[in-house]
């Protein structure tokens, strides 16, 4: 005897392509069983995770040059506070927003240091999770997304190069930006230079008032310095001293920001490979200065 | 004309650090300068695949050039992190030359890895000097093409060719090396087609880097991600692939002349000139080339043939219907001479009875037994193009045809072969290639 079936029509299942999902990130519209978005590559599970929030969720973003140490930072921040009983805490949205973290536990705890972020937009890591903080009644959506210094380099040259990395600067509500304690300490001044482009490009970024970034957060974090402890000390001080131009420049165009210092590997040494080239190993960790910055953002958060 | 270039890898520059264009010609322009960072694949791009990792790549520029490049692993990171640092070389070929080179990637590479441009560089200089390839290439590599219609054989290629032109962006998974694969489908496209067809033969697919031909990573787990970014996958592992398709249009024709044999059938049609070509009428045209070798009249095909000399010969054609107009080629000018010059009566009452084997043959077998005889002369005679035709053609004889007029066809060509060693090592040594030739085309009639 044959029972009915209920079988969905080809003509009824394209009918869904109709409605299209914009991206999270740059709004373009998408078909719903899209990956990535067609525009900026970044993963189309952000767009509908967010989807089914009343609110649009806050995005911070980690910059910095190539090497500077931004998936060593997000990578240990995300364990401490998920694993930690603080009061900030964040618990991760989907399994893709725990990649980040265990690639980076997992390479320290092999004493290396995480391979190179690549710099095509669709292999970065995106992270979407609960933020759980004493000033926020309810739990706040958060995406954070682990970008390639050259990425942002080419984009701070030559705008709109990397649509993912344009849309995400002029929506984010606020950065992370690290430089190089140890550079600075050498005297090179690549860092600061750096680091003056990228503020001066965000400055330019919004031109409504209301949406400058003038007026949003920018935590600038000094990383690597276990290797340059005077850092820890007085991190604005040090900012002053080794970064002059990036200092004024803060001084002028951001009204909320502040300088702070970080280190992951409490000490680092240096292997020889077989074929001559030398690798750096990090021999313990000993994770200091992470947090704060990230929770003087959260503190000034627009509520 | 000159091709410039670029180097993208990973160091520490005045610049930046990471991943950038480390040095360039001074004639690059910064819009193609541009393009190229952010094409550039960074760390941990390339395929991992046995027999080295490395990735010939093709796209077109928006300032109309084409961008042949090469990547490779070029050694440890600048920066003390894990894994090995990827280099491209980027040539900026102007279409001038590019159609100089017929339009393929592979030979522009070929050229350039000959005098040394695609070498993986230690120390990076800050210019580079723009490149000159002179000479040209052949539209058609017949060796390589030879090569892939024994494996991975015609039903594969033809289903590649198909796919190929069917899909915006394909992805391909196959045991046969994926350079080869890709060079074979550049091979059996029209020229004016090829510019259509950007590739890299292995990279892992991104949508940053839109491609239309790209591979796939041997683990089939890593597939599915790539069929969603909404990319043909064509599966060409399994040995029973295309058992039973049909082709149409010009992967049909390719699959008819790869299964004939007749390969410089396809050279001589590639290397006419088709200004008006492009992918969406080389259909029309494959199918036109069909209808043409159908129609073709049969007198025309049966009477290219010479008088007197290999199992297709002269007395076989005319018993068969065929006029008895001489070649102006007269490929069997050598064999005659063998047989009326050494073996006499014996030879006589041999060729006697060949005659009348293969006066019994159907024009098909004639037909093919003709060509045969001209690769084998050809081949003797030097030519690395009918020699890999033959490669093709003589399994499809072997399996098509009698043991006998197999048996009978091999002990001529021998004979003729013997003939011209024995030439070349009598008394003084006199030009010792074509011994070499025929010992080469003896090894393929032979199958050693």
């Amino acid at each position: 005897m044959n029972r009915g079936v209920a079988v969905e029509l080809d003509s009824f299942r394209l009918a869904n392509y109709s409605s299209q999902v914009p991206c999270l990130i740059c709004e373009e519209g998408n078909t719903l069983d899209a990956e990535s978005c067609r525009n900026c590559y970044a993963p189309m599970i952000l767009a509908h995770q967010a989807r089914s929030q009343s609110t649009a969720p806050v995005m911070f973003a980690a910059l910095g040059p190539s090497g500077v140490g931004k998936t060593v930072y997000l990578g240990i921040l995300l364990d401490m506070l998920s694993r930690q009983p603080k009061q900030l805490q964040l618990s991760a949205r989907g399994g893709f927003s725990v990649t980040l973290q265990q690639n980076t536990l997992a390479a320290l705890a092999r004493s290396e240091f995480p391979s190179k972020t690549p710099n095509e937009p669709d292999r970065w890591n995106w992270v979407h999770c609960q933020l759980r903080s004493p000033r926020h009644r309810q739990p706040v959506e958060l995406v954070l997304p682990d970008i390639a210094g050259e990425a942002l380099f080419e984009e701070v040259d030559h705008p709109r190069s990397y649509r993912a990395i344009h849309s995400l600067l002029s929506r984010c509500d606020g950065v992370l930006v690290l430089i190089d304690g140890t550079k600075l300490q050498s005297g090179s001044l690549d860092e600061d230079y750096f680091t003056m482009k990228l503020l001066s490009h965000l400055s330019e970024l919004a031109k409504d008032p209301q949406h400058a970034w003038s007026s949003r957060p920018v935590a600038l974090i000094f990383s690597k310095a276990d290797q340059c402890e005077s850092c820890f000390e007085d991190p604005a001080g040090y900012a002053q001293r080794h970064a002059p131009g990036l200092w004024r420049i803060c001084q002028q165009r951001f009204r909320k920001h502040r300088f702070f210092a970080a280190g992951v590997a409490g000490a680092c040494a240096t292997r020889t490979l077989r074929g001559g080239s030398q690798q750096s190993v990090p021999l313990r960790i000993e994770p200091r200065g992470i947090v704060e910055p990230f929770e003087w953002l959260v503190e000034h958060l627009r509520t | 004309m000159l091709i410039e270039q670029a180097i993208f890898t990973s160091a520490n520059t005045d610049r930046a650090q990471g991943y950038q264009l480390v040095s360039r010609s001074p004639g690059l322009s910064e819009a193609d300068a541009r393009e190229l960072a952010v094409w550039g694949p960074s760390h941990d791009s390339l395929l991992e695949r046995p027999g080295g990792l490395s990735s010939t790549n093709l796209f077109k520029l928006i300032s109309g050039a084409y961008c042949v490049s090469r990547t490779q692993l070029a050694g440890a990171e600048y920066s003390g992190r894990g894994g090995e640092v990827v280099q491209t070389r980027f040539l900026v070929v102007p279409a001038e030359v590019f159609a100089r080179f017929g339009n393929n990637a592979f030979a522009v590479v070929r050229a350039a890895t000959a005098i040394g441009a695609f070498e993986v560089l230690e120390h990076l200089p800050e210019t580079l000097e723009p490149l000159t390839l002179g000479g040209r290439s052949a539209p058609v590599d017949l060796a390589l093409l030879a090569q892939l219609a024994r494996e991975p054989g015609p039903a594969a290629m033809a289903t590649l060719i198909q796919a190929a032109l069917a899909s915006d962006r394909l992805a391909i998974a196959a045991e046969t090396p994926c350079e080869h694969l890709i060079a074979g489908l550049v091979n059996t496209l029209p020229v004016e087609c090829r510019t259509e067809f950007s590739f890299s033969t292995g990279l892992k697919y991104s949508p940053s880097r839109p491609i239309r031909i790209s591979c796939l990573p041997g683990e089939p787990s890593n597939w599915r991600a790539t069929a969603r970014g909404g990319v043909t996958l064509l599966d060409l592992t399994n040995s029973h692939v295309g058992d039973g398709m049909c082709w149409k249009g010009w992967a049909g024709c390719v699959a008819r002349i790869f299964r004939s044999g007749k390969l410089s059938l396809l050279a001589c049609e590639l290397e006419q000139p088709r200004p008006w070509l492009n992918c969406t009428n080389v259909n029309a045209l494959g199918e036109q080339i069909e209808a043409n070798s159908q129609a073709g009249p049969r007198s025309e095909v049966t009477a290219s043939i010479n008088p007197g000399g290999g199992p297709g010969g002269a007395e076989a054609a005319a018993t068969a219907g065929g006029s008895a107009r001489q070649r102006a080629d007269r490929a069997h000018v050598r064999l005659e001479a063998v047989l009326s010059a050494a073996q006499g009566a014996v030879n006589r009452s041999w060729a006697d009875k060949l005659a009348k084997s293969l006066a019994g043959q159907p024009p098909e077998v004639l037909e093919l037994l003709e060509r045969i005889d001209d690769l084998v002369f050809t081949a003797i005679s030097g030519d690395d193009r009918a020699l890999a035709e033959l490669e093709v053609l003589w399994p499809t004889v072997v399996a098509q045809l009698d043991e006998d007029l197999v048996e009978q066809s091999r002990e001529q060509y021998l004979r003729c072969a013997l003939s011209i060693c024995g030439e070349s090592t009598e008394d003084r040594v006199q030009r010792p290639e074509r011994a070499v030739s025929a010992i080469d085309v003896l090894c393929v009639l032979f199958d050693e």
